[in-house]
């Protein structure tokens, strides 16, 4: 049973609206900059990926804004089974859920991020046990 | 027949000339695909896709009720055999299988083993696609044997939010409630605010049940409450709310100013009547 979390302030999210499409395409250039993706993806990596970003966005707020941590449970565990099919594995998705983490640090205002961070940890630290790692 | 060009221009003769010509091949072609259509049609082989065995499946289970012929209609899907799975159907409704269990045992488990066969990549979106269709193509030859009864004073508008698709579960919720005598008005998949509100003030129904399947609808689902609520003439309805995302996240129906949830038809048919009683 996880703790209930607050839902994020209507500033927050706005900041959050205005930022997710950068933050979306920061994560692409990095993962196509520092990954093979396309040996796992295919030829249609980049695109794959910037269309999980964009998933990942709507859900992120869609529990943000209700407090909702089930629905960020309910979507990894969806994912388990479902990404692999994309050629995208679970460290994957940890490693970018890491940078996606970053990004949105780098894009937004310290006290808005700091709203925000206890969602993002939550979502790596739930992705790190689904990929069987410790997180420090 | 020569076309001739008024003119006499010769380049203007020539396109003419052409003109005839590919119109003569055409007509060739025709009757050459008009004598094939006079042979009959070779019989496709179609099979289950290969990479699918009953270890794949999650939701049918041998011991349930109508455990056969929910295995044969989910072959005949699998195998994209629309018309062999209706025939399945109609022929246990002949039998004397109630609507009702064709509903909760054969057509909602296949469903969902469809939905766990995409997610689990064993078929593709556009055969999940495929099956839902032909489902509801399957719901819609039930339903001069569905709207039959006599149906009663309550009525219900069922409806999913503006963007959201996924409608097969809200118009088997919405038949259900016909079998159980209400007047039901079924809106269908992404249906804008204004449209929901504009038609509940026309109906004055007593209840509006609310589809999301998508945890991204969820605000969606709450503008619309909100929207009915500043309605005057549709305020009073009970909003029951309901699909994949209030099941899978608890307490959500809360958060979105609903009255109620149910997982299932049963559920929701029992709290809707509660929720109108007369006091």
């Amino acid at each position: 049973m996880t703790e209930p979390m607050q839902p994020v302030s209507e500033a927050a999210l706005t900041a959050f609206d205005k930022a997710h499409s950068q933050v979306e395409v920061d994560v692409v250039e990095r993962c196509m900059a520092e990954d093979d993706s396309a040996s796992t993806m295919g030829p249609e990596a980049e695109k794959k990926i910037r269309a999980g970003l964009g998933f990942v966005s709507k859900m992120l707020r869609a529990t943000m804004v209700y407090g909702a941590q089930g629905i960020l449970n309910d979507q990894m565990d969806w994912g388990k089974t479902r990404l692999p099919e994309y050629g995208v594995s679970t460290d994957m998705v940890l490693g970018n859920f890491k940078r996606y983490t970053d990004a949105l640090r780098q894009r937004l205002p310290d006290e808005v991020f700091a709203e925000i961070a206890p969602y993002l940890d939550y979502m790596v630290k739930m992705q790190a046990e689904i990929a069987g790692k410790q997180q420090p | 027949m020569v076309w001739r060009a008024m003119d006499g221009h010769p380049g203007i003769l020539l396109v003419f000339e052409k003109t005839e010509l590919i119109l003569k091949k055409c007509a060739a072609s025709s009757i050459g695909s008009l004598e094939r259509h006079t042979n009959p049609r070779p019989k496709r082989e179609n099979a289950v896709p290969q990479n699918i065995t009953h270890d794949n499946l999650r939701f049918l289970t041998p011991a349930a009720p109508l455990a056969n012929l929910a295995m044969g209609y989910l072959e005949a899907m699998l195998a994209r055999e629309r018309n062999r799975a209706t025939d399945l159907v109609m022929a246990a409704l002949d039998g004397g299988a109630p609507i009702r269990d064709i509903y909760l045992q054969v057509l909602q488990p296949v469903q969902y083993e469809i939905g766990w066969l995409w997610q689990s990549g064993k078929i593709t979106v556009g055969h999940e696609h495929y099956c839902t269709n032909a489902t509801q193509l399957v719901m819609s030859l039930l339903y001069p044997r569905l709207f039959t009864g006599e149906v009663g004073a309550k009525r219900i508008l069922a409806t999913c939010v503006e963007g959201e698709l996924h409608e097969l579960g809200l118009r088997m919720l919405s038949d259900f409630f016909e079998m159980d005598g209400w007047n039901t008005d079924y809106l269908g998949a992404n249906t804008p605010q204004d449209a929901v509100v504009s038609a509940l003030e026309e109906k004055q129904a007593d209840v509006l049940a609310i589809g999301a399947t998508m945890h991204y609808h969820l605000e969606e689902v709450e503008k619309l409450i909100d929207a009915i609520r500043r309605s005057d003439q549709a305020k009073a309805v009970k909003i029951l709310v309901g699909g994949y995302t209030f099941s899978a996240v608890d307490n959500l129906w809360k958060q979105v100013g609903a009255d109620g949830t149910a997982r299932d038809a049963d559920q929701a048919i029992t709290l809707a009547n509660q929720l109108t009683e007369k006091g």
